[in-house]
């Protein structure tokens, strides 16, 4: 494990029963006292209850339900106008993927301005002002950038530690739905990060530590997919802490391959991360199966390696399963497997992971 | 149309059922202290042991309802009402939102748990507010049926059955004419 | 993994770990936008030339910045408002904090000062009432134990009053830990052994106590593991810099943990014969520690007995029948104690009674120990534990770690 580290994760997760109810307190503490929430068509039902999570403090709420699409300079603009005229001081963004980017790229404009938003999108080295608090509210479907120092707007990744939010709220009643094919894909994002820190040199005792509790997190809520009200609030709370690790190693090999392959195979990052967790947890087992048995036997409640070893597959397979997607083949050729590895620029023993990973995968 | 939105405004969404609740279980409480440090030693030591003048409110945030019990000059335990804006209070202990309030005394949370849980705010000198959640703990064994009290205490205490029943009338008829 | 009912769980500190993480201080500082930062420090970490290394890690043009190195050990609010005053006086613009626990939490304090722009630190007291990003704030933590880098308390006394304050807010965690091997190296041994035990204790309390969630339970588990590969092995090797730096992760991990779990009866005892006969902190850590085990056993003995695994490793783990690891555990800890109290010369103590004061004489009476009972039962710590205290109970613990007994089982009361 590297002694030498850097990390850093300044989220505060509440998580569980009547935690949405503490969102004004919890506002309060961070000196907001008018929120605007930016929310995705069809979350009527969680808008109402987080309104009403505000109960006695005769706050008012604003509600900005952004429809379709990627997120534009015209919603910023919308966004801007809205929280300057009326008053808002502090976002909260509900569910996850496109809606969070466009309320980190917002919060730039709305509480410092838009002149240093155009500023920071040209040169995303520029200091930015301390922001007001942006807040998540946790959905299921996510793509893992939601708590990092991430945003992605036209179609460019952008970079600061001013884009982490402030606090991630993980409550029952804002996550509505079943264990859907997309979840599924969503939990097979959050494994293949677990995986990249143990494969990947750019680890920490500190990202370990949220990387075991992902995994304990994650394993408890596939295991328990099939069982309504038991698998949300252990998945959104482990979809949460995969930003914690991008945030730290700007996404591990497994996962950036992933991306590289969706890009390549127009197939989704999900998918093509089930079709790269069983190789990527045999090289894992490999490389360190000790390691991840120790570390994960107290986690999972269980009393040897190998079962550790055969509840990550079990949860593989169920994942995969559950996605529609087991077995799934990306019929990579050679020369595709060599391109995929120079595109996301591997050194050393990760490139040679790779390389045997891909010729599994075109075999 | 990636731009097209709908903006509107709430009022945050206000709970009257569960604030009456919680009112009328807190004045209870308020009086049944009160009671409490007439009938009970371990109450009346208690509060022997905190300064003189001390008041504690049991409140929940943003704006009540709360109530405020404290030791007048002579030292007497009394239940000083519902007011928590024109009296000094020593301790003042605050729950964060209505809906833990409600579920901290329609019992489906017990005291320690509660705090676990980070229901509670707690704004004075942790060493009186420690005082002050035992006197509590001890009030619920006499108001509620032992089934109840063990879910909000981590331990049952251990008392003389007879004691336990006359001590529960007297803190009950006490509570309820207010002396 | 049991999904609590609810829980929270923040560390806002960046946390920068090396051999060279000090060499990182003039960038850092460029990154927050500062030049002129107060470093705040007591005589201890002057003396061990701790300072000198710090001061020759900032650029040239930095190296006469204003220094505050008398922090007592018991520092105090007057401290704190004759810090702000110096740093208001020299125009400072952020703090670097070099020390132990007590020198974190007086910069706390101080920070809150400054940067609210109150004139006194009262005003402040209590639960979330600094609700803003403070000043730039860098901590260099030089005992591997209190973990006070990692919390989002600063305990601030009134000598006067007598009185201690608390004040909670996530802005009063440090921006930036830096855990540099450097900083723990000359730390003697006795103290060492102390501070490590200390760790060990927010580890393993986090773990078992009540509020212990899926986050602070990894990070328990590291640091338990760390700490028991690389306690010994730096006492019999006090050079050794990974041991050292390993060692000071492993306390960061555990304050992490213990900051959003809270801690038990260890601490609440612990505290308790602190204030009360003035023993050391990790001294009161190091012996409780067993007790706070033992007495918790029959509520939590699955949580107790998962962490023989990071003391003992896989095989010897599976080779313990699952109703014997907890109280593995026990005896683990006491041999811990019994091992650091041999390569101290008897300095790092088994029981209280051994405890000498600087006359050299018995620094705890027996009569002593209803005082520390009594005052313990006013201590927050009391209701994370997982089996209720009542004053007979801290007696009958307080008696035992007193004599150095073992407790008797039959004497634990079982809610
Ligand atoms: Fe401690």
């Amino acid at each position: 494990m590297l002694v030498h580290s850097d990390f850093y994760a300044p989220v505060k997760i509440i998580a569980g029963e009547g935690a949405m109810d503490n969102i004004a307190v919890e506002l309060s503490s961070l000196d907001s006292c008018k929120p605007l929430v930016i929310a995705p068509s069809g979350t009527a039902t969680i808008i109402r209850d987080l309104v009403c999570a505000f109960g006695e403090t005769g706050m008012e709420i604003g509600v900005f339900s952004h429809v379709t699409g990627k997120p534009t300079l015209a919603d910023v603009k919308n966004i801007h106008e809205i929280y300057t005229s009326r008053g808002f001081d502090g976002i909260i963004a509900v569910g996850g993927g496109k809606v969070v980017h466009l309320a980190k790229i917002a919060n730039i404009a709305a509480s410092s301005s838009p002149e240093i938003l155009r500023q920071f999108l040209a040169d995303e080295k520029i200091p930015l002002p301390q922001l007001n608090p942006l807040v998540i509210l946790s959905g299921l479907i996510i793509d893992g950038y939601e708590c990092s120092k991430y945003a992605i707007f036209s179609d460019k990744r952008y970079e600061s530690p001013s884009l982490i939010p402030k606090m991630v709220i993980v409550d029952k009643y804002a996550l509505s739905g079943v264990f859907s094919p997309e979840v599924a894909l969503s939990s097979a994002l959050v494994m293949i990060c677990a995986l990249d820190d143990y494969l990947t040199e750019k680890h920490s005792f500190f990202s370990r530590a949220y990387t075991n509790s992902l995994f304990g997190l994650l394993i408890a809520a596939v295991d328990k997919a099939r069982k309504p009200g038991k698998w949300k609030l252990p998945l959104a709370n482990s979809l949460s802490l995969t930003g914690f690790l991008l945030s730290n190693n700007g996404g591990g090999w497994g996962y950036q391959l992933a991306q590289a392959l969706a890009a390549k195979k127009e197939k989704s990052t999900g998918e093509c991360a089930c079709a790269l967790l069983p190789h990527l947890l045999e090289l894992a087992f490999e490389r360190c199966g000790e390691e991840m048995g120790r570390m994960l036997m107290p986690i999972l409640d269980v009393d040897s390696v190998d079962e550790v070893k055969a509840v990550l597959l079990a949860t593989y397979h169920k994942i995969a399963q559950e996605a529609g997607v087991e077995g799934i083949n990306l019929s990579i050729n050679n020369s595709e497997g060599e391109e995929m590895i120079a595109s996301i620029m591997l050194e050393g023993s990760a490139k040679a992971d790779c390389s045997r990973l891909m010729v599994r995968l075109s075999s | 149309m990636s731009n097209s939105f709908a903006f509107r405004g709430y009022p945050s969404g206000k709970k009257p059922f569960k604030k009456l609740l919680v009112a009328a279980m807190l004045w209870f409480f308020g009086r049944a202290i009160q009671a409490g440090a007439r009938v009970d030693k371990a109450i009346a030591k208690e509060f022997s042991d905190l300064p003189e003048g001390f008041s504690f409110s049991l409140e929940v945030i943003p704006d009540g309802p709360g109530m405020v019990v404290g030791k007048d000059k002579k030292g007497k335990v009394k239940f000083l009402g519902m007011n928590l804006h024109n009296q000094e209070i020593t301790l003042r202990m605050r729950i964060k939102n209505m809906s833990a309030a409600f579920l901290l005394f329609t019992l489906q949370e017990g005291n320690a748990i509660s705090a676990a849980r980070n229901r509670l705010i707690i704004d004075g000198d942790i060493g009186h507010a420690c005082a002050a959640i035992r006197v509590l703990e001890i009030v619920e064994v006499y108001l509620l049926p032992k089934v109840l009290a063990r879910l909000a205490l981590k331990r049952y205490p251990n008392w003389n059955i007879a004691n336990k029943i006359w001590g529960r009338i007297a803190i009950y008829v006490r509570a309820v004419a207010g002396v | 993994m049991n999904f609590p009912v609810y829980y929270e769980f923040f560390c806002g500190a960046r946390i920068i770990a090396g051999h060279d993480g000090l060499e990182r201080i003039p960038l850092l500082l460029e990154e927050l936008g500062v030049a002129n930062p107060i470093i705040l420090t007591d005589k201890g970490v002057v003396g061990a030339g701790l300072l000198a290394i710090v001061l020759a890690s900032l650029r040239s043009e930095m190296r006469d910045v204003t220094v505050f190195d008398d922090i007592p050990p018991d520092s105090d609010i007057l401290v704190v408002n004759r810090i702000a005053r110096e740093y208001k006086k020299n125009a400072c613009d952020s703090i670097i904090a070099v020390g132990g626990g007590s020198v974190i939490d007086t910069a706390k304090g101080v920070n809150a000062l400054v940067s609210e722009d109150e004139s006194d630190l009262f005003n402040l007291k209590g639960a979330g009432r600094i609700k803003r990003q403070l000043k730039p704030f860098i901590a260099m933590p030089t005992t591997s134990g209190t973990g006070s880098e990692a919390t989002l308390v600063a305990v601030v006394k009134d000598n006067e009053k007598k009185v201690k304050c608390i004040f909670t807010s996530v802005f009063l965690q440090p921006n930036i830990a830096i855990l540099d091997s450097r900083m723990t190296l000359t730390l003697p041994p006795a103290v060492t052994a102390a501070t490590g035990m200390d760790a060990l204790t927010h580890a393993m309390e986090a773990y078992y106590c009540l509020q212990k969630n899926p986050i602070s339970d990894s990070h328990a588990l590291l640091a338990v593991e760390l700490i028991s590969q690389n306690l010994l092995k730096i006492m019999e090797n006090p050079h050794d810099k990974e041991g050292r730096l390993n060692l000071a992760i492993a306390s960061n991990l555990a304050g992490i943990a213990f900051a959003n779990s809270m801690v038990g009866m260890v601490h609440t005892l612990g505290h308790s014969f602190g204030a009360v006969c003035g023993v050391p902190h990790g001294v009161c850590m190091a012996v409780l520690l067993p007790y706070g085990l033992e007495y918790n056993m029959h509520k939590k003995s699955k949580e107790i007995g998962q962490l023989l695994l990071p003391l003992v490793g896989v095989e010897e783990y599976q080779k313990t029948p699952f109703r014997l690891r907890g109280e593995r555990v026990v005896s683990i800890i006491r041999e811990m104690n019994s091992s650091l109290n041999k390569i101290t010369e008897g300095k790092h103590p088994l029981r209280f009674k051994d405890i000498l004061g600087r006359d050299g004489r018995q620094l705890i009476r027996e009569e002593d120990l209803a005082t520390v009972a009594k005052v313990a039962r006013n201590d927050g710590s009391i209701f994370m534990n997982p089996e209720e205290l009542n004053y007979e109970d801290l007696l009958m613990v307080a008696t035992a770690s007193f004599a150095g007994n073992p407790l008797d089982v039959k004497q634990i009361k079982k809610g």
